[in-house]
């Protein structure tokens, strides 16, 4: 009896965490450098729950190509700018790449609309896919992704899942993963990316998604 | 020609007085269109024999001007606000993306690259720095520079 309730607990342990883990048909690609980590098997996305900033559903499975995914906000002056920026010109430069898409994710879906999103987007590649959805489906995604956010009154450091009517007035600080999330056609999660990420490293990963 | 030289000389001690703190490579990086959030980066260079702090920083041409520091920790990326920023004896501190910047909410109209941001630093004893600082459009990487 006791033996089944201890199954039963990491049975639920292992759902709640949302640690199913898939062997993917794609192989890891052949790429090693610092702060570049491969996962296999690893958790497929959940393919439900956000959109696109047209509005369409958006799936993590992608048949053409690997997906490189950034979590981040647009109440963001520092890291994400500046990350963006280096996707971009990596983008602009790059030749023979494999087909590949470059999908920004909002950890902010309290202030991020899908009209800031794309204007924000917009201005450093018009190429790149915005995503954002209601915060359960954003929170089951991010889980599964390693993607770990939380919100942070800048003044008394108070940390938030999610803000009240006096933070948004107020204004509040987001802390987000700052590494790549690297997702394979399948829509499994592959890998991540850490910082720095500069156009040298950004270019050699995207240079290897085959 | 004497008074021109004594007028001088007064205007040159009362600028090494008052700018103790040199600031150097001011800029503003350029924001999408509708960004609530800019950063400010300079250099803050301190020659004199004592230690300065920078106490608060404003601009006309925001609503709001904070001092944050940025840092990856664990893979997180975090934004800390800074009360203040201590400027050791002969030291310099490099605000720059990833680290030290000024935090500028909601400009009054939007910014370009070539525009102007006047900024104020306000260091303890009440001395106020001015500062223009041009906006620029920046290729990223964490201020490494290209």
């Amino acid at each position: 009896m006791k033996k089944k309730a201890t199954w039963l607990t990491v049975v639920l342990v292992v759902l709640g965490v949302g640690l199913v883990l898939w062997n993917s048909r794609f192989s890891i690609p052949d790429l090693q450098m610092p702060g570049l980590q491969w996962f296999d098997p690893a958790p497929r996305l959940p393919a439900s729950g956000l959109e696109d900033t047209e509005g369409r559903p958006f799936r993590w499975d992608w048949p053409q190509g690997w997906t490189i995914a950034f979590f981040g906000y647009t109440h963001c002056p520092d890291f994400c700018p500046d990350t963006l920026a280096v996707l971009a010109r990596v983008e602009s430069r790059l030749q023979n790449a494999p087909p590949h898409r470059l999908v920004f994710v909002s950890v902010d879906p309290y202030r991020d609309t899908p009209e800031i999103i794309r204007g924000y987007l917009e201005y450093f590649d018009a190429g790149f896919i915005g995503v954002v959805g209601p915060p359960e489906a954003l929170q089951a995604v991010t889980t599964e992704a390693g993607a770990f956010y939380d919100y942070e009154d800048p003044d008394s450091g108070e940390v938030f899942r999610v803000p009240d009517a006096k933070a948004l007035e107020k204004g509040y600080l987001v802390n987000h993963f700052g590494a790549l999330v690297l997702v394979d056609p399948d829509g499994v999660m592959r890998g991540h990316l850490y910082p720095p990420l500069d156009e040298e490293r950004v270019s050699r990963l995207i240079l290897a998604l085959q | 020609m004497k008074y021109w030289l004594g007028f001088v000389l007064a205007g040159f001690m009362a600028s090494a007085w008052a700018a103790q703190v040199e600031v150097v490579d001011a800029w503003v990086r350029e924001a999408p269109p509708n960004a609530p959030m800019m950063a400010g980066y300079l250099t803050l260079r301190n020659p004199g024999r004592e230690a300065v702090v920078l106490m608060d920083a404003r601009s006309p041409q925001f609503k709001k001007v904070e001092i944050h520091r940025s840092s990856i920790e664990n893979g997180m990326a975090r934004m800390e606000k800074q009360q203040k920023v201590e400027l050791p004896a002969g030291g310099e501190i490099r605000f720059h993306p990833g680290g030290y910047h000024l935090m500028l909410m909601y400009p009054v109209k939007r910014l370009r690259g070539g525009d102007r941001v006047r900024l104020e630093l306000i260091l303890d004893g009440g001395e106020r720095l001015e500062v223009v600082a041009p906006v620029r459009r920046d290729h990223g990487g964490m201020g490494h520079p290209h």
